[in-house]
């Protein structure tokens, strides 16, 4: 009798694992669909900055030329904001389709703020980044953009965000700010 | 005898991981907003990604929108302020509950300026919310705010805040929602 337990012992171990297997494997199966969206619509691998500052991701350059506090504005922001104004340099390879991406800017707390969200509506400030034209003969993109971000006087900035849901899944432009 | 123990344990392990995701599935997975937070006036609140902070409601039969409108029912305009916490967002919804569970959502036909609007990480903006209820309903709602549109994959919570509702003879007037000085409500 006693010498036949380690042979039991093994097969309820190996009954164990063969049932914690086939339950991890199910929850596997079963979150799917979870795992899925939430890598493909999550900002999950940023593109950083290579050569001369410029960040690439499938069709679109990117590289920010300056950030500061924008001057010379009409309007005032709101007591205890500014208004950051971005300067960007912008190269795009897409040709067929009229596309928009968000410009964001994110802060130490992991606040990310919109350019163009509650902020004065005047030239040269655009509320989003043009980043492909369906005419680039008639309408090429702009080398160049400038968006206005209105963040709070004590945000510590850390970088700048390019997204767009026509990036490949969960990637994202993140350029630092200079602080 | 300590080898039945273990299929039983295992079984028992079988059993229990499967009611487990029978509770999570009807509880949680199903669409719905699960999660009912109560709060009050004039308090900042917090209910998923947003921050919320209601000043009150009035109520009236007429409504200033380009020209005096008058309802066969009552007007109720709800002054609030919110933020979120974490990036730009738009509300799911903002919806009024009667004492009887029924929803009035926003009418259609008025003024934009009576929608839900665009908030920043910790930018409060404050504005008004505009809603038409049967009159006899006014002492009794609540505001019921929606951040976000029910995951099928995970809970969803909403915020629900009885209003103090003042009534008045005069015109209702919508606010367009603006960024307030840092502090303020």
């Amino acid at each position: 009798m006693t010498g036949k337990r380690p042979a039991r012992r093994g097969t309820t171990v190996v009954a164990v694992i063969a049932l914690l297997l086939s339950l991890a494997g199910w929850g596997w199966f079963a979150t799917e669909a979870a795992r899925t969206g939430w890598w493909t619509f999550g900002e999950h691998v940023a593109v950083g900055p290579e050569e001369q500052g410029w960040a690439s991701i499938d069709t679109l350059s990117v590289r920010l030329t300056s950030a500061g506090r924008a001057v010379g504005l009409e309007e005032e922001p709101p007591a205890g904001y500014v208004f950051l104004a971005l300067d960007l340099q912008v190269e795009s390879t897409e040709t067929e389709l009229f596309r928009m991406c968000d410009v964001e800017v994110r802060d130490a707390q992991g606040r990310l703020f919109r350019a163009g969200r509650e902020v004065p509506s005047t030239d040269p400030y655009e509320s989003s980044l043009t980043c492909g034209t369906s005419d680039p003969e008639e309408d090429p993109v702009p080398t160049t953009a400038s968006m206005l971000v209105l963040v709070p006087v004590d945000a510590e900035l850390t970088s700048l965000r390019v997204v767009s849901r026509e990036f490949p899944p969960a990637r994202f432009i993140e350029l630092p700010l200079p602080s | 005898m300590s080898r039945r123990w273990a299929v039983a344990a295992m079984l028992a392990a079988a059993v229990a991981a499967g009611a487990a995701a029978n509770a999570v599935d009807s509880n949680y997975l199903a669409s719905g907003w699960h999660s009912v937070q109560r709060g009050e006036e004039a308090t900042d609140l917090t209910v998923g990604n947003f921050q919320v902070h209601v000043h009150g409601a009035t109520a009236s039969t007429t409504l200033e929108d380009g020209e005096v409108v008058t309802s066969p029912a009552s007007f109720v305009v709800v002054d609030l302020s919110y933020a979120t916490t974490d990036a730009w967002a738009l509300p799911e919804e903002v919806v009024l509950i009667d004492g009887e569970g029924r929803e009035f959502s926003e009418p259609a036909g008025f003024g934009s300026a009576g929608r839900v609007w665009e908030a920043g990480p910790d930018i409060w903006s404050r504005g008004t919310l505009l809603f038409e209820v049967p009159t006899d309903t006014v002492e009794q709602l609540s505001l019921e705010f929606r951040p976000e549109m029910p995951d099928p994959q995970r809970p969803a919570s909403v915020l629900r805040v009885p209003l103090t509702v003042t009534r008045t003879s005069a015109p209702l007037t919508l606010e367009r929602a603006t960024v307030l000085p840092e502090g303020e409500r």
